[in-house]
């Protein structure tokens, strides 16, 4: 079965300089002038990403019956309730249980913005939120792809959504969220992801790869790590290659970019020196979703590439992509 | 592909290890204690804590070390080896992971200008296992551990796993209880889940553990199945951010789902609820109709709430709720539901309440539902 990205949205927080200019992210161009007061900035950022990949208004009717059932959404986060729980944390210890407002309440579980995305577009086939620092938007996708394969549902919305610790990079992370909508070939996608075809996601896994106390990981479980990332089903050739991980995980993602560059080599893939990238992900669990949304904006169709998110727990979450068309005519 | 359960663990308000957990449930008395006196509030809550002698310190990740104690539990039942852990999955259910690490006096550093990564149970785990296969950590709230089972079965089905620890677990968190009892959401005498006189959840701490695997890899490593996974099936209400839809039907499709791999209805039904009223009901009546279409009665089916004597242990809810499915295959009964005094009349479902009930028949389901009308369902048979 060939899973398809059939539509990508980003919105996300660029470092600036002048930080006390206007908000990045304007909530009533994204989703109207109402409905968005009481979400979080996170579900709003989920929302605005989350439409713009299905090609809705934040106003459409959500999907119904039949078609809904077959719909799913998995969203990836870090940060969802971050600032709702330090907020509460201090009103209870400071005002005490009284200051607590009722229309914060929904803020504090990690999976709120995958619900209001869920009840905005009519998602019933399930709603999941990965919580993984670093590797839960990848972990979005690969989660998607599988539930494709398995029949949970005909299209999946894998997305990620974040509000940094710290507003304007304080933190060394930013805002953002990102989503692709997915799509087994062949099966009707009712009203959702009706776009045309922009990649084609090949495979995808995930490993725990524990680094030591130098941050590098261990030869042997690097190695098998490496060839199984290798052996992820894909044309043979030039294949770009992008680790994704935060200012931390540096070394350990350098040692997997080497790994899987001598793996791909193995196993018939060439990676020019220019396409292997290691890219600080600032952007805390969405950094990779926003890399394959890039990928499949360009002109090549963004494949073939392996997309690798890193986090310095030695969490590792990898996306095999292609064009579109090739893998009906290989 | 067969998924069937090699090993247990379990670490509850009723101590470390299954054998606790099963004596606690049999027991039907256990009630909770005042929660710490760390919650700001004018009067402590009620809490179904793990006794300190079975709990790290508050601050230190405790979730984190609970989940720990299950995992090495479950480990050890399956006879895992070093060599089996290398290639082998992990997925975790919890809502608030190590939030203790950032509540202010009960964490320890929670004024550091980077918050601590709740978050990192996950990845910390498997080093300290020395798991290295996939892995992810479900957040769906209080269906989190139903899921972490349930996608632990996805990854062996689909070939990504042969073996897959799934596990849940979830501590005491000062904002979440504060929360919960600043909305009346908290019953003020203990979880009676059964009872007309209910009035709400009470948390619990705990942390529960499965190991799935594949039926051919336990053959091969000559391991025992304590139980077999039917089916389990998965839904979104989409309807509301907190309370459940009403009619109940998407809860209904998961159920019969998962009901779909038996042949009529289960013997028993581990329910997810928790003492809330709609929720309970909007449970119940799913289940019982799921149950009817599948060919059987709801009369037959013996419904079981362990979180009367356990509490709500929010992400290992569902975990939980599989670890008590295998006990009540092994040993062939269903334990007494407590705290009723004026039973449920809404219930469709058969409640025993004096003494264990012998299983009718050898499968049990297991429900899960949380905030954001997340759903999952999972059925259990006896291993062939």
């Amino acid at each position: 079965m060939t899973v398809l990205i059939t539509g990508v949205g980003a919105v996300a927080e660029e470092p600036r300089t002048d930080a006390g200019g206007a908000p990045w992210f304007d909530p009533a161009a994204h989703l109207g002038r109402r409905g968005w007061k009481y979400l979080t900035p996170a579900t709003r950022y989920l929302l605005a990403a989350g439409n713009q990949a299905l090609g809705r208004r934040h106003d459409d009717p959500p999907l119904t019956g039949a078609a809904a059932e077959r719909f799913g959404v998995v969203t990836g986060t870090q940060y969802a309730i971050d600032r709702v729980h330090r907020r509460m944390d201090a009103t209870l210890t400071g005002e005490g249980v009284r200051g607590i407002s009722p229309a914060e309440v929904p803020g504090f579980s990690m999976n709120t913005p995958g619900s209001q995305l869920a009840i905005s577009t009519g998602a019933r086939a399930f709603s999941v939120t990965l919580t993984d620092p670093v590797t839960a938007g990848l972990g979005a996708v690969l989660f998607a792809v599988t539930a494709l394969r398995t029949g949970r549902a005909d299209t999946v919305v894998a997305a990620a959504a974040d509000q940094a610790p710290e507003d304007h990079g304080g933190s060394g992370e930013y805002d953002a969220a990102a989503a692709v909508v997915l799509s087994a070939r062949g099966r009707a996608p009712g009203s959702a992801g009706p776009g045309r075809p922009l990649a084609a996601v090949t495979g995808a896994l995930s490993r725990f790869l524990a680094p030591d106390p130098d941050g590098e990981p261990a030869p042997a479980a690097l190695g098998a790590s490496a060839a199984r990332i290798a052996a992820l089903p894909g044309a043979a050739g030039a294949v770009r290659l992008v680790i994704d991980a935060p200012p931390a995980a540096m070394p350990l993602a350098v040692a997997v970019r080497d790994a899987v560059t001598k793996a791909l080599a193995d196993a018939g893939s060439t990676v020019p020196d220019a396409d292997a990238a290691v890219r600080p992900g600032r952007h805390c669990a969405v950094s990779g979703l926003l890399e394959l949304t890039a990928l499949t904006a360009r002109p090549d169709g963004g494949g073939p590439a392996v997309l690798i998110s890193v986090s310095e727990s030695g969490h590792l979450t990898a996306i095999r992509i292609d064009n579109a068309v090739r893998p009906e005519f290989i | 592909m067969t998924v069937v359960v090699t090993g247990l663990g379990a670490v509850s308000c009723f101590g470390s290890g299954t054998g606790a957990l099963w004596e606690g449930l049999l027991g039907a008395s256990r009630r909770p204690d005042p929660a710490p006196d760390v919650c700001g509030l004018p009067a402590r809550p009620h809490l179904y804590a793990v006794p300190d002698g079975d709990a790290p310190a508050r601050g230190t990740g405790r979730t984190g070390a609970l989940l720990a104690a299950a995992v090495a539990e479950a480990v050890a039942e399956a006879g895992l080896s070093a060599g089996d852990l290398l290639d082998a999955g992990l997925t975790v259910g919890t809502s608030l992971g190590d939030i203790d690490l950032s509540e202010r006096g009960a964490g320890t550093d929670a004024d550091a200008s980077v918050p601590p990564a709740t978050h990192r149970v996950t990845a910390s785990l498997a080093a300290r296992f020395g798991i290295g296969g996939p892995g992810q950590t479900l957040s769906t709230a209080c269906s989190a551990g139903a899921y972490a089972v349930g996608w632990g079965a996805e990854l062996i089905e689909t070939g990504q796993a042969d073996v897959v620890v799934a596990c849940g677990g979830d501590a005491f968190s000062r904002v979440a209880v504060g929360t919960l009892q600043r909305f009346g959401l908290l019953d003020g005498e203990c979880c009676r889940p059964f009872d007309t006189g209910r009035a709400g959840m009470v948390t619990g701490e705990g942390a529960a553990a499965l190991v799935l695997e594949s039926a051919e890899s336990a053959r091969r490593r000559g391991r025992t199945a304590l139980a077999e996974l039917a089916g389990h099936g998965w839904s979104c209400d989409a309807h509301h951010p907190m309370a459940p839809e009403p009619s109940g039907d998407q809860l209904r499709r998961s159920a019969a789902s998962a009901l779909a791999g038996l042949d009529g209805a289960p013997g028993a039904a581990v329910l997810h609820r928790a003492g809330v009223a709609l929720n309970d009901t909007v449970e119940a009546t799913a289940i019982g109709e799921a149950v009817t279409a599948a060919g059987g009665s709801a009369g037959e089916v013996l419904g079981y709430a362990p979180k009367a004597v356990m509490g709500h242990t929010a992400g290992a809810a569902g975990v939980f709720g599989c670890v008590i499915a295998a006990l009540v295959l092994r040993h062939g009964l269903v334990p007494p539901n407590a705290h009723v005094t004026d039973p449920d009349p809404q219930c469709p479902l058969t409640v025993p309440l004096v003494g264990p009930a012998p299983l009718p028949r050898p499968s049990v389901l297991v429900s899960g539902t949380g905030f954001g009308g997340n759903n999952a369902v999972l059925t259990w048979r006896a291993a062939a």
